[in-house]
C-alpha cells in the first residue's frame, strides 16, 4: 500500500492559514449565505484545499484561492435557495418590490451571482478575473454583473 | 455610476461584516477519502455518539460545525442578537415486532431551520457508546426529503434492514432494539423529530430468498447467443421498478432491486422495430439488502479484445449472504461461468486487459457486516493467477477500476477522492494523471497505443467549476494538454473516445438545467441537454454532432471510425442511431419500446463489439 504521507509541519501550515484567513472567510460567507451556513462553507473550502495535492507549493496565493473556493461553495447554496424561492414565487405571485431595506435584506434580494460578485468585489476586494473564476463565467461579464447589482442595491436601499 | 458609490458600498459591506462575530471553531481535520454521503455519516456519527453517551441532546460541543445563530427559512446574515441554535433533531424508535418490525414503514415529521429548498437528510442507526463495550449498530441514510417553505417536512419511509458501519464500527443486519433517527445537525435544528410507525401499511415484502447454487442458472439468465458475424451495438439497460429520480426511493433498502439486461442491435441493417434487436442476457447487479451500493458495469471496459466474451459484476449468492462476484459470459456460446468465488469479498468494476489475458477489478472486504476497500486485484481470464496489485485504501469503498491502458502495462483507476491514477504494473508504482478530478464515471477516459495515448474528460477546479478534455502521451501524464475547456455552470464533459485510426475525439457534454419548471404544481424533470461533440486532437475544431434534450445520450465510434453510433434514450423507450461525424446522415437503426409505465429504463451504451 502506498499512501503519501503529509510532510512534517504541514499541520502547522494549515493551522496558520486557518487562523489568518478564517475571520474574513467566515464574514464573507455570512454576507452570502447567512450565519447558519457560513461555518459549513468555510470548513468545506478548507477541506477542499486539503484535498489539493501540494497545496502550499502549487497555490501561489492560498488566501485568494480559499476566497474563490468558499465563494463557489456559497454560490452553490445560494442557487439552491434561489431555485426554491423561484418556485415559491411562482406559487405566490404578486409580491411587490420593496424599498428602504437594510443592507442584509437588499443583498438577500440580489440574484446569487450578483450577490456573490458584490461580496467578492467590495468586501474581499478581488479583481474581475478572480470573481470570474468563482462565478464560472468570463471576466468580461463581471463588469455588467456588478453594474446591475449596484443598480438593484441603489434602488433597494434608498 | 461613480467611484464614490463603489467606495460607499465597500464601506457599508465592511462595516456590516465587522459586526459579525466570528465563532471560535477549530479547523476540521482532513476527512478520510470517501464520498460526501460517508462524510455526512461521519459527522452524524459523532453527533449520535454524543447523544447516546451523554444522555442529552447537546450536539454543540460534539460537532465541529456549530451554527452560532438560529436560522430562519430565509437566508439571513448572522448577528449576536439572535438566540443560539437549539439541539439538533433526533428521534428514537424501538424496532421490535410489536411496535415497528424490521423493515417496516414509519412516518417521520419535523420542523427545521435549514436552508429553504435544501433537503432534510435523515439517518437511522446508532453509534458506539463511549466507555462501554456495547457494539454499535451502524447507520443508514433514510433519504433526502423536500421541506416546505415553513421548514416542515413529513415523509413515509421504509426502515432499512442493513446498516453501514460508522467509522469502521458496526454495520450489518438490523436487529430489534432502540435506534436513533436523526438529521445532519446544521440542516435541521428546531424541534425533535416525530417518528410514528405506520400501522396502516403492511410490512414490505422482503426480497425473496434465491435458492443456490446460483451460477450459471440463477445469477445470469442467458436468453440468446450473439451471432459471430456482423457489427453490433451492445447496450446495457437497467429497469427500475420505480423511478430512480423519486427521492423517497433514491437510496437505502426502500428501493427495489433493479434488473440489468444487455441487448444487441445490429448496425449493418436499418430496422425500425424490436424484431432484429437481440436480448442477450439479464442479471442483477445490486446486493438487495441495505445500503450497499450497486455495482457499476461499464461494458466497453469489460469486453475481451475479440469481443466474444464479457466480464460482469453481478449479484451472486442467496439473499442472506448475497455479494457481488465476477462472471464471464461467452456471448457466442451463450454460457456464463463464475470467475471469482471468494465469499469474503464484493468484486466490482472489472476491466479486461487489451491483451485478453487478464482482468483487473476492485475488491471490497465483507467482514461481519462491514465493508472495507481491499484494493485492486488481477486475475487471469481463465480464473488462475489471482493476485493483489494495489493495497486497499483506508477508506471504506473508494477505488474503482476504470480501464487498462493501451498496451496492458497499466491500470487506470479512480481513488476515493476522485483523482484519476494509473498503476504501473511493471514497477508497482502509481501516479495521479494531472491535477484533475473525475466527475462523470468510469467511461470518462479512453486509452490506446501510440501518442497521445490518453484522452479523458475531467473537472479541474474545485466544485467542478471548469471542465477539461485532456490528452496525454503516457501513463505518467507526460505531454498532458487541455484541448477543450469550459466554465459554464452545470455543464460537464463525459465519455471521451479516440476515433479509430485517427487523432479525432468524440465526447459528450452534459448540461443540467438549474431552472425548475412546474407542471401542474409539481417540479418537472430538469431540462437536461446532452450534446455529442467531435473534435480533432488540437481541440480547435469542436463540432456539435447531435444534441438532445430530456434524453440519455451515449455515443461511440463504429469499428471503422466512419460513423458515430448513439443511443437516444427517453425513459421508457429509446432508439439507436448512426450519424456521420460532421452531423449529417443521421439514421435510426433500431427503435425499441421500453418497460411498462410502472417501470423505468436506464440506458447505458457500453461498447460496440465488431465481428467480420
Amino acid at each position: 500500500m502506498r499512501i503519501s504521507r503529509p510532510e512534517v509541519g504541514l499541520d502547522d501550515q494549515w493551522d496558520r492559514l486557518y487562523r489568518s484567513s478564517r475571520d474574513e472567510l467566515y464574514r464573507g460567507a455570512c454576507l452570502l449565505v447567512g450565519a447558519h451556513d457560513a461555518e459549513e462553507v468555510v470548513q468545506e473550502a478548507f477541506e477542499r484545499a486539503m484535498r489539493e495535492r501540494d497545496f502550499f507549493t502549487r497555490i501561489e496565493n492560498p488566501g485568494g484561492w480559499l476566497r474563490v473556493v468558499a465563494a463557489r461553495f456559497a454560490l452553490t447554496r445560494l442557487r439552491r435557495q434561489e431555485r426554491w424561492q423561484r418556485v415559491q414565487s411562482m406559487l405566490r405571485p404578486g409580491a411587490a418590490p420593496e424599498r428602504d431595506l437594510d443592507l442584509d435584506a437588499a443583498l438577500n434580494r440580489l440574484p446569487a451571482n450578483q450577490r456573490t460578485a458584490v461580496v467578492l468585489r467590495y468586501y474581499h476586494g478581488l479583481d474581475y478575473d478572480e470573481i470570474a473564476e468563482a462565478l464560472g463565467v468570463v471576466a468580461a461579464s463581471i463588469g455588467p454583473i456588478l453594474t446591475r447589482a449596484r443598480a438593484s442595491l441603489r434602488e433597494a436601499l434608498r | 455610476m461613480s467611484d464614490e458609490e463603489e467606495r460607499d458600498l465597500a464601506r457599508r459591506l465592511r462595516a456590516r461584516a465587522d459586526a459579525i462575530v466570528v465563532p471560535s471553531v477549530p479547523l476540521r481535520r482532513r476527512r478520510q477519502p470517501a464520498s460526501r454521503a460517508l462524510a455526512f455519516a461521519a459527522i452524524t456519527a459523532v453527533l449520535v455518539l454524543g447523544v447516546l453517551a451523554g444522555g442529552a441532546l447537546n450536539a454543540r460541543r460534539l460537532t465541529a460545525v456549530t451554527p452560532v445563530t438560529a436560522g430562519s427559512p430565509a437566508p439571513s446574515v448572522g448577528t449576536t442578537t439572535e438566540p443560539p441554535c437549539p439541539p439538533p433533531l433526533v428521534g428514537t424508535l424501538i424496532v421490535c415486532p410489536a411496535v415497528a418490525p424490521i423493515g417496516s414503514v414509519v412516518r417521520i415529521s419535523g420542523l427545521g431551520c435549514h436552508t429553504p429548498g435544501g433537503p432534510a437528510i435523515i439517518y437511522f442507526g446508532s453509534a458506539p457508546q463511549v466507555g462501554t463495550s456495547v457494539t454499535p449498530a451502524g447507520s443508514a441514510e433514510l433519504g433526502r426529503f423536500p421541506v416546505d417553505a415553513d421548514g416542515r417536512f413529513e415523509v413515509t419511509v421504509t426502515l432499512p434492514t442493513v446498516l453501514l458501519p460508522i467509522q469502521g464500527q458496526g454495520g450489518g443486519a438490523v436487529t430489534p432494539g432502540s435506534y436513533a433517527i436523526y438529521s445532519k445537525p446544521a440542516e435541521l435544528c428546531r424541534t425533535a423529530l416525530t417518528v410514528t410507525p405506520d400501522q396502516s401499511r403492511a410490512s414490505p415484502t422482503l426480497p425473496p430468498t434465491v435458492p443456490g447454487p446460483v451460477l450459471p442458472s440463477g445469477t445470469v439468465r442467458i436468453q440468446n447467443a450473439l451471432p459471430a458475424s456482423g457489427e453490433w451495438a451492445l447496450i446495457l439497460r437497467r429497469t427500475f421498478d420505480q423511478s430512480p429520480n423519486q427521492p423517497n426511493q433514491a437510496s437505502g433498502p426502500a428501493r427495489p432491486p433493479t434488473t440489468d439486461s444487455i441487448i444487441a442491435v445490429p448496425l449493418s441493417a436499418r430496422v425500425t422495430t424490436q424484431r432484429d434487436t437481440l436480448n442477450l442476457l439479464s442479471f442483477t447487479s445490486q446486493v438487495t439488502e441495505g445500503a450497499r451500493p450497486r455495482t457499476d458495469n461499464l461494458l466497453r471496459a469489460q469486453f475481451s479484445p475479440d469481443g466474444h466474451r464479457l466480464v460482469l459484476s453481478v449479484t451472486v449468492g442467496a439473499a442472506a449472504d448475497a455479494r457481488l462476484g465476477l462472471v464471464v459470459i461467452d456471448l457466442i456460446a451463450g454460457t456464463a461461468s463464475a470467475l471469482t468465488t471468494d465469499a469474503a469479498y464484493d468484486d466490482d468494476t472489472p476491466a479486461w486487459s487489451p491483451t485478453g489475458d487478464d482482468i483487473a477489478f476492485v475488491r471490497t472486504r465483507i467482514a461481519s457486516g462491514s465493508f472495507r476497500d481491499a484494493g485492486i486485484w488481477v486475475i487471469r481470464a481463465d480464473g488462475g493467477g489471482l493476485r493483489q496489485v494495489l493495497g486497499g485504501a483506508d477508506a471504506i469503498r473508494g477505488t474503482s477500476v476504470y480501464s487498462w491502458n493501451g498496451d496492458a502495462t497499466g491500470i487506470g483507476y479512480a481513488d476515493g477522492l476522485g483523482s484519476y491514477n494509473v498503476l504501473d504494473l511493471t514497477t508497482g508504482q502509481h501516479a495521479r494523471l494531472g491535477a484533475f478530478t473525475v466527475q462523470t464515471g468510469r467511461g470518462m477516459a479512453d486509452w490506446r497505443t501510440g501518442r497521445p495515448a490518453f484522452v479523458g474528460a475531467f473537472a479541474d477546479s474545485p466544485n467542478g467549476g471548469r471542465r477539461s478534455l485532456v490528452t496525454a502521451d503516457d501513463e505518467r501524464g507526460g505531454g498532458a494538454r487541455t484541448v477543450r475547456s469550459g466554465t459554464e455552470l452545470n455543464t460537464y464533459f463525459a465519455a471521451a473516445r479516440w476515433r479509430p485510426g485517427s487523432n479525432d475525439v468524440l465526447y459528450v457534454e452534459l448540461f443540467q438545467d438549474p431552472n425548475v419548471q412546474l407542471v401542474g404544481g409539481s417540479p418537472a424533470a430538469p431540462k437536461n441537454t446532452r450534446t455529442v461533440y467531435a473534435t480533432d486532437e488540437s481541440g480547435r475544431t469542436p463540432r456539435a454532432v447531435v444534441s438532445k434534450v430530456y434524453s440519455s445520450l451515449f455515443a461511440e465510434w463504429t469499428h471503422d471510425g466512419r460513423d458515430i453510433v448513439y443511443v437516444d434514450g427517453l425513459g421508457v423507450a429509446g432508439s439507436v442511431h448512426l450519424i456521420a461525424p460532421d452531423g449529417t446522415n443521421d439514421r435510426v437503426v433500431s427503435a425499441y419500446g421500453g418497460a411498462p409505465e410502472s417501470k423505468m429504463d436506464w440506458l447505458d451504451l457500453a461498447v460496440l463489439a465488431v465481428y467480420r
